[in-house]
């Protein structure tokens, strides 16, 4: 761990950095662009056409040259979630203004599959061609922390580093840990977030065979329908999304821009099914991470939804709302940022955290997309195909994950005089 | 095989292993470190392209001995030349 600040005190933690790249492109400016404009990022899988699955669709990020964004490193050793998680933390450093001399900065990656791509690839050769010819970099490239200790080896951080794996929930849980570390005194600032990149065959082959998780709409555009009763499946797709969380007054100290602040954060597990979600959990991680912030359940104005539409996830989670903001909820507005990114697993919470702060920041909501037909068992107002504006102060980002892991974070629109 | 054919081949593991999209120029007194700049995995996956390449096995032993571009030549002639591993 880094120099300890101040561990008596109970500190308000804030994002002063952030860099995403999504299905949209580079940029948090891009994200929030089409987030607001309701476009979808899900498109045809044309480079997997020799392997005839029944399901084509997904959202990956598009062409990225590495070599211009990560200068002086051979980007061809790495895997492409290595790459894109080098180049996003490269951007939230920048974004934060954060000079060589304060590079005391612990990292924390989330990530479902981390360099699953190099584990295709180590797979392959041995049962092509036996142990002899395993390249002996597979190690290093295919280990689940490769991401974070790269990004600590070429941006010079040195707070420690690892990665942190709590399937979808992963980015979200890496940002709550981050903000623990910090609110308890123990960092000033955390580097954390969460990057994925699942679709390789191999990968898309066992989520197809899977049934009933994967949406087989054969429009992609259409194809990710959160809450909308002819949802049929989530969407494959990738992103990296890396923030700056620091202390309030060292944020105030070196004049740091601040996006936002993070209030609170609760997990929770189903200990119910590996698979199946189940709204009593994911009810217990939302109020934990009330308790956390000390709010009372009407003091939060929008949930920033798991929502990954499918049938049992959407169902589930609008039960875990209702149990846990009671008549409230239908006060409440809720929408799902993967309508038009797809899921992007253990990036998606943190890329949704961001949104959600965009949201309280500039007082628009991003809608959930593809919302035609209502479903009697997803009742509350999911902002349906256009964008809102509303001046909010409070909100949560929700992340319900295989395993039964449960993490949400509370966010606030920063003002200097609120209280802890 | 003569010491231009494999240091010409060593090169092209280096390049390789480095994978520089640039040349890379080595002559038998090139050291490992300074020269090559290889780092610790680097090392061990040279071996491994080595190893491969010239049908060879090269003990850790060996490896430890390896400053310059030049012994690694000298093993790899002795190995080729003898036929024994």
């Amino acid at each position: 761990m880094a120099e300890n600040p101040d561990s008596t005190k109970t500190k308000r933690v804030v994002v002063t950095g952030m860099a995403a790249v999504t299905p949209f492109g580079i940029g948090v400016d891009t994200l929030w662009e089409n987030l607001v404009n309701g476009k979808s990022g899900i498109c045809r899988l044309s480079n997997l056409d020799a392997f005839e699955f029944p399901i084509k669709i997904g959202g990956p990020i598009p062409h990225i040259n590495f070599e211009e964004y990560l200068p002086g490193l051979n980007v061809s050793k790495n895997d492409r979630y290595t790459n894109l998680g080098l180049m996003t933390a490269g951007m939230t450093i920048n974004d934060a203004g954060i000079g060589p001399e304060e590079k005391d900065i612990p990292v924390i990656v989330g990530s479902g599959f981390g360099p699953v791509a190099s584990h295709e690839e180590l797979f392959s050769i041995f049962a092509r061609e036996g142990w002899r010819k395993i390249p002996p970099a597979s190690i290093t490239k295919s280990m689940f922390n490769n991401l974070p200790s790269m990004i600590s080896i070429y941006h010079k951080l040195t707070g420690g580093n690892h990665g942190l794996g709590a399937a979808c929930a992963s980015g979200t849980a890496a940002i709550g840990e981050a903000y623990q570390m910090i609110k308890l005194g123990a960092e000033r600032r955390v580097l954390a977030g969460g990057v994925d990149t699942p679709i390789i065959p191999s990968v898309l082959g066992a989520w197809i065979n899977m049934r009933f998780v994967l949406s087989r709409n054969p429009n992609p555009q259409a194809a990710s329908r959160p809450f909308d009763k002819n949802r049929n499946g989530m969407v494959l797709s990738e992103g990296s999304a890396l923030i700056l969380l620091e202390e309030l007054e060292s944020a105030k100290k070196r004049s740091a821009k601040i996006y936002g602040e993070i209030i609170g954060y609760g997990a929770s597990s189903d200990a119910f099914d590996i698979a199946i979600p189940n709204s009593a959990g994911q009810a217990l991680a939302i109020k934990r991470a009330l308790k956390d912030a000390n709010l009372n359940p009407e003091e939060v104005d929008y949930i920033n939804a798991h929502g990954t539409s499918t049938p049992a996830n959407d169902r589930e989670e609008t039960k875990a709302i209702k149990e846990a903001f009671g008549d409230y909820s239908y006060k409440l507005t809720v929408s799902s940022n993967k309508s038009m990114l797809g899921h992007s697993m253990g990036a998606s919470g943190a890329i949704e955290l961001m949104a959600s702060i965009l949201s309280l920041k500039n007082g628009i909501i991003p809608p959930t997309i593809n919302y035609d037909t209502p479903d009697p068992e997803c009742d509350l107002d999911y902002v349906p195909n256009q964008a809102r504006s509303k001046p909010i102060k409070t909100a949560i980002s929700n992340s319900f994950a295989f395993g039964g892991n449960n993490s949400v974070i509370v966010l606030r629109r920063y003002e200097e005089s609120d209280k802890l | 095989m003569t010491r231009e054919k494999i240091k010409e081949e060593l090169r092209n593991i280096f390049l390789k292993v480095k994978k520089e999209k640039t040349e890379i120029t080595i002559d038998e007194e090139s050291l490992l470190d300074d020269d090559l700049d290889l780092d610790s995995l680097e090392r061990v996956e040279v071996l491994f392209e080595i190893e491969q390449d010239f049908s060879i096995k090269v003990s850790d032993e060996e490896a430890r001995g390896f400053i310059a571009v030049k012994d690694i030549i000298d093993m790899i002639q002795d190995k080729t030349k003898s036929g024994k591993e």
